[in-house]
């Protein structure tokens, strides 16, 4: 289905156009012959599947005996000052045992401190300091899990004047220190970008491309002074470039369509995944 | 800035937090001062993280207790769901546990009303509602031996409830309400009457039963730690003449298996 795909990094296959699983899908994959279900492979949110042992665990189960996998978390906090949540990362592996995901992502980012927890993905202070935190953390989260970790630039409505370093640099210096790697939300690029009024373009070269294994494509919301990342839209004409940019800066790798809210019928969600294989296809007849 | 003088991540964290978590005009001051410029205010994009806090719990509360948020109307579950947060707000990495102590707490907060009064309806029904949801997520019944149809006589045979079935004595009839709100028609109000139910799942999907005394009292002895069928017996048999219970209870066994009521131990 994907053509150019291009050789592993951090040992990290290419697998081609993915959806999310979501539960509003659930029983149309379990209807539909696998053969068509039309993409490469699927991305599921972690916490949505540990401890479940109901129909959601029953619908991964046959999903994963046919497409490969990958945990997409929202609750590690490699970001925060609390200790790393031992039992949330022995859950983590647990399901990871189960599904046999080709990777295990979460967010540059945290949710919660002294125990309480705010369910988003917090924005960072970008300091030296919470970048050696933050890289200590991962390289624990790595030798736990036994995998490289891939993380992913979050959407943000605000900076830290403790800052030190934009983005970009904050997570290339953390993939080039711990070997982690780096999924690539092209709409929150976008998003922070806007919001932040930054060059999304120069972000996106900025990145180590060697480490980046994974882009992201979703929808915001426009609220006029600001974007906010609601995934409950189509992807903006705004970021298909930046897509068709960092699959020129990658040489390609794997793609995944976000939509978590309002969420349309799957076919409708095939239709915008094949946008995205047009969008590659071009990129490629223009270098040829 | 220099580095002595930048506040350290734990202050950062703590501060921005309170101010997500618990929005008032000294945190918000706090963590404005700690935000780099932009053309939205300070206040705007604190509201936007804080705003998105409380409408992701909402959020994660009406879906979990769906028919109680029906029979109040949206706006008093709100009430009730934000008074809830303040009190106990989430911790750990499950949104799944957010509801864990809402029935409880529900019934901290009701009046010293007799059995039946209405005062009492939020926090039985979101007992219910509760049960229902983790019946949803348990380890069931599915893919579990089931026990012989005869089970009744095999006197050796174990049995035990799955960790989707849930036992409930309810000073309401809950279950046209339940019906009401998940067919989307206009939700009634539960009558007042002694209600013994079971809340099981079949097939990953989950149910309400309404259960006689008799079979009530067997499936609590037969409990989650299992027993066997004829000491449950026995040992329920307090609640109704054994004869009869037993008599009751061959024929009913099968419907209960299937039913997701019970398992093989």
């Amino acid at each position: 289905m994907t053509t150019g795909r291009t050789r592993p990094r951090l040992g990290l296959p290419h697998l081609g156009d993915g959806l999310g699983l979501r539960d509003e899908h659930f029983g149309h994959l379990m209807r539909t012959p696998p053969g068509q279900w039309g993409v490469d492979w699927f991305e599921i949110i972690s916490e949505n599947f540990i401890g479940h042992h109901g129909w959601a665990a029953r619908v991964l189960e046959h999903v994963a005996a046919h497409r490969p996998v990958v945990m997409h978390g929202v609750s590690l906090s490699i970001g925060s000052t609390d200790p790393l949540d031992r039992a949330y990362l022995k859950d983590l592996a647990g399901l990871a045992e189960r599904v046999k995901p080709a990777w295990i992502s979460d967010h540059l980012c945290w949710t919660g401190v002294g125990g309480a927890n705010s369910h988003d993905l917090l924005p960072m202070p970008l300091t030296e300091a919470a970048l050696a935190h933050v890289a200590d953390r991962v390289r624990a989260v790595q030798d736990i899990l036994g995998r490289p970790l891939v993380i992913e630039n979050p959407s943000s409505y605000l900076e830290f004047s403790a800052s030190q370093m934009p983005e970009w640099a904050f997570l290339g210096r953390l993939a080039e220190d711990t070997g982690c790697g780096l999924l690539l939300d092209c709409n929150n690029v976008h998003v922070s970008a806007f919001n932040h009024r930054l060059d999304p373009v120069a972000y996106i070269q900025a990145l180590p491309a060697d480490h980046i294994v994974q882009v992201h494509l979703a929808g915001p919301s426009d609220c006029g002074d600001h974007l906010m990342d609601t995934h409950d839209h189509p992807v903006p004409d705004a970021v298909w470039p930046l897509y068709a940019l960092a699959q020129r800066h990658t040489g390609g790798v794997s793609t995944l369509l976000e939509w978590d809210a309002a969420i349309p019928p799957y076919d409708e969600l095939l239709a915008e995944l094949a946008k995205a294989r047009l969008h590659r296809q071009h990129r490629e007849a223009a270098v040829a | 800035m220099p580095e002595a003088a930048a506040p350290d991540l734990a202050r950062i964290q703590a501060a921005f937090l309170q101010a997500v978590t618990r929005p008032a005009s000294d945190s918000w001051t706090r963590a404005a001062a700690l935000l780099a410029p932009s053309p939205l205010s300070a206040q705007r994009r604190l509201s936007l993280y804080a705003r998105g806090y409380r409408a992701r719990l909402l959020d994660s509360l009406r879906r979990e207790f769906p028919t109680l948020c029906a029979l109040t109307g949206s706006e008093v579950f709100d009430l009730f769901a934000d008074s809830y947060i303040a009190a106990c707000p989430p911790e750990g990495p499950s949104l799944h546990r957010l509801g864990a102590r809402f029935p409880a707490w529900l019934e901290s907060i009701q009046p010293d009303v007799a059995a039946g009064a209405a005062e009492s309806i939020p926090a039985q029904l979101a007992r219910l509602e509760r049960a229902w949801s983790e019946a949803l997520r348990a380890p069931g019944p599915e893919g579990v031996a089931a026990p012989p149809v005869d089970l009744l006589l095999h006197p050796a045979g174990r049995l035990r409830l799955p960790a989707t079935t849930s036992l409930m004595a309810l000073d309401f009839d809950f279950a046209p309400l339940v019906a009401a709100v998940a067919e989307g028609r206009a939700p009634t109000t539960p009558v007042a009457r002694p209600s013994l139910v079971a809340v099981a799942r079949s097939g990953y999907r989950v149910g309400l039963h309404s259960l006689s005394s008799g079979r009530h009292a067997w499936l609590a002895a037969v409990g989650h730690e299992g027993a066997s069928a004829m000491e449950a017996v026995a040992r329920a048999a307090s609640e109704a003449d054994a004869g009869d219970l037993l008599a009751d209870l061959i024929l009913w066994t099968p419907l209960a298996v299937q039913a997701g009521l019970i398992i093989a131990d």
